[in-house]
């Protein structure tokens, strides 16, 4: 647990100096600030578009930064052999993978939560009144990151390529936005075209529904987000996921050979 | 100049032994496996106390053997242990420090933030770490350095920092990959002075290097390998003629020149 | 650095097991889907925007679409209704339509709801319709498009036809919403040119916070012509103070130095 937490905190220094993320936050504000821009031609509905411009890229650039972040991190280490200094310590090899990825997620977790503070600060200035409905959206886009950071990190051990496990993350962060889709294609077209819907229905079962975390997309709900989302299942899913991903993770890492 | 006769199998036994020891490596692509041997049934020992130096040609399987020694490769066949352990065992791990070739640290941090780390990780309590970083460090040679960045050392300094982390927690064997690579003279005196103390201190040290004349004012043994295999294991008094002779007839193709 | 590949019966047994354990945990989703709001009507993306729907779609992004094309309707309705790529062929729809509708306001015109673009080919601003219809499509409970573009049809452009399907098209994708059955009555109101009955309907509308400037702008005139002129300057007032409408802020301070406000 000790080292978990010294790879944890090493990331997380060493992501806040480090120029990416610098990259990233200043990129976000741009963003917030095309976002205000956008507000203007939307004017009676400037505040509704500034609130889902800026959700909306607050989590894509937390997706990037987990992403590009968790497709890298050991990929890096290996190539710099830094890891080697470390696995010849004695640290276990999923401490190692279970540190560098927490320090990863609360390093982007931070990023995602200073661009939420500067993005309600423009919407209250704007005349917004706070809702509890947008903390549930920021935890529904953070646990969308974290589940598809998980699955990045997997990808990029079992790829040994940081490109490849981008491009196939970006795929399933896609798909898994489809799945309620793809479920009901499955439920009215399964039985008339059943070869044909299959690879769909494979597709349905593997990856994670990300549509179930994306609240940003439900802020209309009259009765407001905490009285829809079931919140114990909800976390339970997310949490179940990453640890798939990241128990995987380790038994790959586990078997590496350097 | 070490005691040519060097401590014996019967003074303090094996540190490290490699028992019969093979390793291949085996890859696939597009459907057709390729087999190729890294070493091929190793068998020796460092003993308690000794400097053992390895040499050989680029792909003679140095790199193989230290990885073996260190849990980063696993054996195809045979045994090796370290300790009396196998390579990965954690308390095998902690009676073991690892220099790497050309050690890479974060720019941005200090020796003291990054000896403070692999502290943490090779299991030192928190309260002793301090202590044991300001006694390292000044033990290396940079003191005067300590509280810079590493972004603006020279590579001899870095070479020192990648030495300060493998003695920092004390261990029984350190392993020393080309340690001089890189160095000019003086530093490269400098480092010698440095294991020679190390040596005098009681460690028991593996080393590789392409410089001969290091080895032969370090050592008192060395293995030569040839093709993976090791073709010739060298006391100092063996090479009181030269070691670069001794070495060179031992590597030379049946037949000519190289 | 040499990398020697995962064995494959081992690779096989990790993948199995992390295939089991995202089964059980989507098996355990599908289950509890019923608060997942499911499209009554379908999903029906138009030709134009269909890639770009498609992207935002899956980044997750469906409320964002339905923004952007706010935004594009906001900038149609404001701009030369010749300016906007379409409207050459709205034009060409405009001809084939005239001739089997006639002008607007003579109710031989049938809503094709196959082809519900087409209805609204012909008279100003022929996008308008099927713009604020791709909106709903969108993000069926996104009402503010539907309200604003029926308001516009039906008091600004005089096509309370269009603006009726316009309305009925929305009902069918947020049945529950009683702001579309209000302006069905307003509209209504307006087509049997009883004005009293629109300003009742209006001074009902015009208390929710999400109701279009236009509408309050629509009232504050309405009250002008009938003579209320107290009225009128209060809710001049309101616009001018609360409106983020450059434009209508603009027509509303006019309209208070003509009021002598």
């Amino acid at each position: 647990m000790r080292a978990v937490l010294l790879l944890a905190l090493n990331s997380w220094v060493e992501n806040l100096r480090n120029r990416f993320f610098g990259l990233v936050l200043a990129f976000a504000g741009t963003v917030l600030y095309l976002s205000m821009l956008l507000g203007l031609l939307a004017s009676d509905q400037e505040v509704r578009v500034l609130l889902d411009f800026g959700l909306g890229f607050i989590e894509l650039m937390g997706l990037v930064g987990a992403v590009y972040g968790a497709s890298t991190v050991v990929l890096r280490e290996m190539e710099s052999k830094t890891v080697y200094m470390i696995l010849t310590r004695p640290v276990e090899r999923s401490s190692y993978l279970l540190g560098r990825y927490l320090g990863l997620m609360l390093s982007v977790g931070g990023a995602m939560l200073i661009m939420a503070g500067a993005h309600v600060f423009m919407l209250v200035l704007k005349g917004w009144a706070f809702r509890p409905d947008y903390c549930w959206a920021f935890l529904g886009a953070f646990l969308k990151v974290l589940v598809t950071g998980s699955l990045a990190l997997f990808l990029a051990l079992s790829t040994t390529s940081a490109l490849s496990a981008l491009s196939i993350t970006m795929i399933i962060w896609s798909l898994g936005h489809f799945l309620p889709e793809i479920r009901l294609m499955v439920r009215r077209f399964g039985s008339d075209s059943t070869l044909l819907m299959a690879p769909l229905q494979a597709v349905s079962w593997v990856i994670p529904d990300l549509q179930l975390f994306n609240l940003r997309d439900r802020l209309d709900l009259p009765a407001g987000l905490a009285q829809c989302v079931p919140v114990g299942s909800w976390l339970v899913y997310a949490a179940g996921y990453c640890c798939v991903w990241l128990v995987l993770s380790s038994a790959l890492f586990k078997r590496k050979e350097f | 100049m070490p005691d040519p006769n060097g401590p014996s199998a019967s003074d303090g036994g094996a540190v490290l032994r490699f028992r019969d020891v093979t390793k291949t490596y085996v890859s696939s692509h597009l459907g057709r496996t390729r087999t190729v041997r890294g070493v091929s049934e190793l068998d020796f020992e460092v003993r308690r106390g000794e400097v053992f130096g390895l040499l050989g040609l680029n792909g003679s399987g140095k790199t193989t053997t230290f990885k073996l020694a260190l849990g980063l490769l696993s054996p195809t066949q045979g045994e090796v242990s370290v300790l009396g352990l196998r390579p990965r065992d954690p308390r095998a791990l902690a009676g073991l420090g690892f220099l790497p070739e050309l050690p890479w640290f974060p720019g941005f941090m200090t020796p003291q933030e990054i000896l403070r780390f692999y502290g943490g990780l090779s299991g030192l309590p928190d309260a002793e770490i301090p202590g044991r970083v300001a006694r390292v460090i000044e033990r290396v040679g940079l003191g005067a350095a300590a509280g810079r960045r590493i972004a603006e050392f020279s590579k001899g300094m870095v070479q020192r920092v990648g030495l300060a982390q493998a003695i920092l927690h004390d261990p029984a064997l350190v392993v020393l990959d080309e340690p001089v690579s890189g160095l000019d003279p003086l530093a490269i005196k400098d480092f010698r002075d440095l294991l020679v103390e190390l040596n005098a201190k009681g460690k028991t040290i593996l080393v590789s290097s392409h410089s001969i004349s290091e080895l032969e004012k370090l050592c008192h043994r060395v293995g030569i390998l040839k093709d993976g295999r090791l073709a010739r294991v060298l006391q100092a008094q063996d090479w009181s003629g030269g070691l670069e002779e001794r070495f060179i007839e031992t590597v030379r193709p049946a037949g000519g020149a190289a | 650095m040499r990398r020697e590949a995962l064995s494959f019966p081992a690779l096989a047994a990790v993948a199995a097991l992390g295939l089991a354990c995202c089964v059980l945990l989507n098996a355990g989703v599908a289950r509890r889907q019923s608060w997942v709001r499911e499209d009554r009507v379908g999903i029906q993306l138009p030709e134009s925007g269909a890639l770009e729907s498609a992207f935002l779609f899956g980044m997750g992004m469906r409320r964002l679409a339905a923004d952007l094309g706010l935004i594009r309707l906001l900038l149609y309705y404001g701009g030369s209704e010749d300016e906007f790529p379409g409207a050459e062929a709205a034009d060409g729809r405009r001809e084939a339509v005239e001739g089997h509708e006639g002008h607007e306001g003579h109710g031989h015109a049938a809503f094709d709801s196959d082809h519900p673009e087409r209805s609204f080919g012909g008279g100003r601003y022929p996008l308008l319709g099927p713009m604020s219809m791709r909106i709903l499509d969108l993000d069926p409970s996104y009402s503010y498009p539907a309200l604003f573009t029926a308001g516009a049809l039906a008091f600004n452009l005089n096509e309370p036809q269009k603006a009726q399907w316009l309305l009925e098209y929305a009902l069918k994708r947020d049945p529950g919403n009683r702001q579309y059955h209000e302006y069905l009555a307003a509209v209504g109101a307006h087509r049997k040119g009883t004005p009293k009955g629109v300003i009742e309907i209006l001074e009902r509308l015009v208390l929710d916070p999400e109701c279009p400037t236009m509408m309050k702008n629509l009232l504050g005139f309405l009250y002008f012509k009938n003579g209320q002129r107290e009225k009128a300057i209060a809710i001049y007032r309101e616009i001018a103070r609360d409106s983020r409408d450059q434009g209508y802020r603009g027509i509303a301070e006019r309209m208070l130095r003509r009021l002598g406000a």
